[in-house]
Parts: C-alpha cells; structure tokens; sequence
C-alpha cells in the first residue's frame, strides 16, 4: 500500500498518449458504427455461408429429427411393414415349396413376432435418447403384442405333432420352466442393472472432477505457480490473489456463461501480466534505489502500454458483445463492465470494486459508455488511490456509470488544454454519443466521474 | 463518538472455521485497536454458541459459512445465540458473495457485511461502527439493497409476484403487502445514502454531499438495515435466487 509510485496530483491522461489514442476512436467515428462493422465479419452471416455449408445443415438436421421421438412411430411401422411383406413372402415361398401349411403359418408368425420385438430393442437400447421408451405404454403393448404372436406361432407349428390339448399342457410347462429360469437368473440380471446404474455415476463423477481438475489446473496452479515465481513484489503478489480470486468466485457463484466469456480475455490478461513482470520487477528495484527515479519509470512505463492495452480492451469486449447482439442473446451490460474493470484491475494491480443495479442488455451505442467508463477507471487505477468503487445503475430509462476514487484529486477546471485525457476520451466521448459526463474532484477527496447515457427506448 | 468508543473497551468475539484467518484476525486487531478485547473465538456452530452465551462478546465476527449445528451456518449462530447474550451485536465476516448466504445472515440479524479482503482500518472501523449500535453497509450490500428495495425492483421482477401466488392464498399475501408497503420500499432520502454508499463514498462523504450530519447518515443506514430484515420475505428470497450481488 506504501507503494505508490505516481505522484496522486498528476493530471488525468498524458498528453503523449492520447493523440496516440484519440485519432483511432475518431476514425472509426462513434463507437457504435465500430461495434457493427466488427460484428459482420466476426460470425456467420448468411452471405458466407457456402452450399456446402447448408447441405451439411440440412444433413444434419435431419439426422436430428430422425433421432427425435415425432419420427418413430413411423420407422417402427415402416420395419413392421417390411417384416410384413417378407413373411408373406416366405409364407408363398413355403407353400410353393409344398411344406405343410401350419409349420408355414407359424413360422411367419414366428417370424413377425421376433422382428417386431428386435425393432423395439434398437429403442429400448438408444434409452439417451428415448427416455420415455422404457416406461411408455406404447413400447409395453407391442412387446406384449410380439410374445403373444411368437407364442401363438409356436403353437401353430406345433399343431401338426399334436391336439390343442397336449400342447396347451406342454405349453404351460414351457412358461413354469420359463418364470423358473428367470427366477433363477434374476439376481444377475439385477446386479446388471444396478451395476450399469453405478457405472454410470461413476461416469459423470469422473467427468466432473476431470473438469474441475482441469478448471483448477488450467486457474489456480498456474497463479499458485506465478505467485510463487513473484514472492517477491507483493504488489504483484496481491494483484495476481485477486484476478484468480475474481475468477474463481465467478465460476463458483456466477453464471456458467459468464466463465466462458470471461475466460479468454482473463488468459489473455495473465500472459499480459508475465510479459510485464520483468520491467515491473526492475521498477521495483528502481524504487528501493531512489524514490524521484522510481516514480519517473514507474509513470513512463504505465504511460506506454496504456493505449494499447485501453483499445484492446475496448475492442475486445466489444467483438463478442456485439456480436452476441447479432445473435439476439445480448449479453448484460454489467457483466461487460466487470470484464473491463477486470481488465483495468489486472493490467494497473488496483482492486476495483464494481457494484451493479439493475440490468439492460449491452447494446452497440452503449460502447461510448463503456470506452469512458474503462477510461476512467484507468485513471482512477493510475493516479488515484484505493478503494476504487464502480458503480452502475439502469433506472428511469438511463444508465450510469460512475466511479469513483480516493486519490488526492486535481482541478478540473484548470485542466490544461492539451490534456486530451480527460476532456477527448470521456467528456468528448460522451457528448458525441448523446449522454453527459461529469467529473468531480476535489483536493483531499478523490475524484469521480459520472456518465450518463439516456437509454432511447 | 470515536472517543467514547476509545475510552471502554470494546469485547469481541471471533468465528470463523479457518484456524488461520482466526488467529490472522485476532493478532491484527490486537496490533491495530489496543483497546479491543478477544475474548472467545470458535470455529463450529456449537463451540460459537457456548462461547456466545458464556462470554457475552460486545461483538462478534461472524463468518457466513461454519460447520456444524443444523447447516445454517453464521444465522443459525446468530439465531440459537439471541436468547443466551441479547446484547451481543453481529458483522458478517464473509468470503461469499452468494446473496442467499448474506441475506440470510443479514435477516438473521447481523448488523452488517464486509468481505475478508478487508483492510485491517476498515475492519477496526467497521466494528466500532458496530458497537456504537449502527449498521455496516459496504458498497456491495447497498447494492445489494437497492437492488432488493430500490427503484431497479420493479425492472428486476414485475411480472411473476401474481401469477406465482395462488388464487386462495392471494387475500393473504395482500394483507403482507399491506402491512410492509413502508417496509419494502426505500423513502428517496434513504436510496440516495444507499446509492451513494454503492458508489463508494464514506458515511463521512455522504453526510457532506446530502448535506446532512453523520448522525442522521447512520440513521438512514440502521433504518435501512431494518428494512431488510422485515421486509418481505419471498421477494428477496426470489431476488437473491435469481441474482448474485457481485
């Protein structure tokens, strides 16, 4: 916390950085044409697709349908069909051939019964699929349909040895033998099923521990790795705590679609952070040798990566954002104005605490809020002082962001002209896209800035 | 005030199941506030209930998740504890930010919620605001509140509070309404003090944007607090559920 290396009364923005940045933003004129000319190429637009795309499409659509549950009665009755058809052929086959007509007869039914309980099978076993199967009345009645005919073939066939009643009597023995055995081979057949139950569990336990294995893997050794490669600049230490800290609490409490989001550009942050390191540790050193020296390089080193890394940011929250526009699940406003704060967090070391009210979806004209908003937050992270709140609200058909530091604050009225900082990339910014943007700062008390933009609709 | 405060010491009592953050806790405030007293801590529901009643705390550290008991954790602490040391005040001391764990310990009675990244100032800060019988709202628990009680509620969930009721047990729910209708709605006064909280100012701060003392800031706050604990219940619960307060 004593390390502070900027000095607190440095005006907001460097007049070094911001002709650097400002002309880019003006190019692409508001920030709103910028989001939609980055959506286009960004997904799958109809223009792009190729035939080839579609026919795969189309192919695969029906694969999905087939495997639907409206398309089975009718595959089943196309196969009974079918079955149909080629027992009445081996039934013609049969009597051509001269055989005795019941052992035809009955070999057809015998023959239709099996099939259709066969067809069933191929259901009963895609049981993913067709949950419903192994409990629908439907399934029960034709499997009770195909026994009874099979049953009933038998005993056609075997009316030419015997009377009805000899082979009813030799039938009834047939099925005590039949509930015999299976009484016999139940307690198998139930530790089958139970064992396949447990497989199964055992399946999707190993499948989520592989992937909080991963999850932990991929997050939490690697910032344990990293800190440990840092002892020695707590600073460094702390941030890195925090980032891992904002994404764990994120997995465990939030949304699982906002991990995903949250993801790329949290990985991309911490490669960022190691590149940095090197020249960080060095200011460090700076500090511990001579106090002015150290805030010099401390300054002209976060002066530096600042454009790039605030455009980046920008661009980068804004590709999938208005792209997920495009794909009518806005994503919320506040979960994109925590990515940038996280940004904003990784790249000066400074916690940000972000609070939000209410909720709208991020649309492409609040990018000029939002490129303000990271402004800001930028500043408050380099020449103010924790604790450095946001604050965003939706209510009376506008949106606010405000934040708010605890620095030492400047005058903003006595900002000299060329500081672009504060009056270009924020109030500019602002006016430009409708809203208004307020900064207040008084010596002693921080600074905040208030940006308000009207919601249209 | 603050040197009311001084003058007597203040008696706390630490709960938390992390024997580390317990005993970090305790050796802070031993380091920063000279006048602080620890006399018991604990890290199960049972052993922070005994200690409770056996020692009286002025006030006590409340983590939100502690084993034991019936699994309620920090409110269940809170709940079993009222009979045995009446006097004794709660801060919730929590790493979670799930809204279902801070409402719950909020409603249970804690006068207050920080979060364990604390610095050791605030925390000192925070527990004396606590012993001189006011509530502790961090930005995240205004937050929180106007979400709840404030002008983004009527956004947040419209629709579903009638249809989820069901006919025969409307005439009751109206008369719930009609009862809390102060309850669960902010006065304007006091969303102002709860949004400027949210966006980071102190009470101090606060107090000289309203124009208005300190005092009457920690009015708004203890009343606010208040509010949250009676307000009405399935409307937060439905809120908590559905939002994170992050």
């Amino acid at each position: 916390m004593t390390h502070t290396p900027h000095t607190p009364n440095m005006p907001y923005g460097e007049p070094t950085s911001d002709p650097a940045s400002e002309p880019i933003a003006g190019k692409a004129g508001t920030g709103g044409d910028r989001g939609s000319a980055g959506s286009a190429p960004a997904f799958d637009s109809p223009l792009r697709r190729t035939t080839l795309d579609s026919l795969v499409d189309a192919a695969s659509r029906a694969q999905q349908a087939q495997r639907g549950r409206a398309v089975r009665p009718a595959a089943a009755g196309t196969v009974v069909g079918l079955v149909c058809v080629l027992a009445i052929g081996l039934a013609i086959w049969g009597s051509i051939m001269g055989l005795p007509e019941e052992l035809v007869l009955g070999m057809a039914m015998v023959f239709v019964g099996v099939t259709i309980g066969w067809t069933l099978m191929s259901f009963i076993m895609d049981d993913r699929l067709h949950p419903e199967v192994h409990t629908s009345r439907s399934t029960f009645v034709l499997t009770a349909c195909s026994i009874g005919l099979t049953l009933f073939g038998v005993l056609v066939m075997f009316s030419l040895f015997s009377s009805i009643g000899v082979l009813l009597i030799g039938a009834l023995a047939g099925l005590v033998m039949l509930v015999t055995v299976g009484l016999i081979v139940a307690p198998w057949w139930i530790s089958l099923v139970s064992d396949l139950g447990m497989q199964r569990a055992r399946t999707a336990r190993e499948e989520l521990r592989a992937d909080i294995a991963s999850r932990l893997h991929d997050s939490v050794l690697q910032t344990l790795a990293l800190i440990q490669l840092q002892a020695n600049d707590p600073k460094k230490v702390a941030a890195l705590a925090r980032s891992q800290e904002r994404d764990l609490r994120e997995w465990l409490y939030g949304d699982p679609e906002a991990v995903a989001h949250s993801r790329q550009p949290g990985g991309a942050g911490l490669a960022e952070d190691r590149e940095e390191s090197g020249g960080l540790r060095s200011a460090g050193v700076n500090v511990a040798e001579s106090r002015p020296a150290a805030s010099q390089s401390g300054v002209s080193q976060s002066v530096d990566p600042r454009p790039a890394a605030s455009q980046s940011a920008a661009s980068r929250t804004a590709a999938p954002s208005s792209a997920s526009v495009g794909g009518q699940t806005a994503e919320p406003f506040s979960r994109v104005l925590k990515r940038v704060a996280a940004q904003v967090e990784d790249s000066y070391e400074q916690p940000i605490e972000v609070v939000t009210v209410g909720e709208c979806p991020y649309r492409p004209d609040f990018a000029s809020l939002l490129d303000a908003a990271a402004e800001s937050m930028t500043n408050a992270a380099k020449h103010g002082a924790p604790p450095i709140a946001v604050y965003m609200e939706v209510s009376g058909g506008r949106l606010q962001v405000f934040v708010r530091d605890h620095g030492g604050g400047f005058d903003a009225n006595r900002l000299p002209a060329g500081h672009l900082g504060v009056r270009e990339s924020i109030l500019g910014r602002m006016k430009r896209a409708g809203g208004t943007a307020q900064i207040v700062s008084r010596p002693g008390w921080g600074t905040e800035v208030r940006l308000t933009q009207p919601m249209g609709d | 005030m603050m040197a009311d405060t001084a003058k007597k010491t203040v008696r706390i009592g630490v709960v938390d199941d992390h024997d580390l953050f317990r005993a970090g806790v305790i050796s802070t405030l031993n380091a920063v506030a000279p006048d602080f007293e620890i006399v018991g801590q604990a890290g199960d529901v049972e052993g922070a209930v005994a200690m409770i009643a056996d020692t009286q705390p002025d006030v006590v550290l409340l983590d939100v998740h502690v084993p034991g008991g019936e699994g309620g954790g920090g409110s269940e602490i809170i709940l079993r504890s009222v009979a045995a040391a009446p006097r004794t005040l709660y801060l919730a001391l929590s790493v979670s930010d799930a809204p279902v764990d801070v409402g719950a310990v909020i409603r249970a009675g804690a006068r207050g919620y920080v979060t364990k990244t604390i610095t050791a100032d605030d925390l000192v800060a925070s527990i004396r605001q606590v012993a001189d019988g006011y509530a502790v709202f961090s930005p995240k628990l205004a937050g929180f509140v106007l979400n709840a009680l404030g002008p983004a509620r009527p956004a947040a969930a419209p629709a579903p509070v009638p249809t989820v009721a069901a006919p025969d047990a409307a005439p009751d729910l109206d008369g719930d309404l009609d009862d809390d209708i102060d309850i669960d709605v902010l006065s304007p006064r006091e969303q102002e003090v709860m949004r400027l909280i949210a966006r980071g100012y102190s009470y101090k701060e606060v107090a000289a944007e309203l124009f208005i003392s300190i005092k009457t800031v920690e009015t708004h706050v203890s009343k606010v607090l208040r509010k949250l604990q009676l307000s009405n219940r399935g409307e937060l619960a439905r809120w908590a559920a559905h939002r994170r307060i992050v």
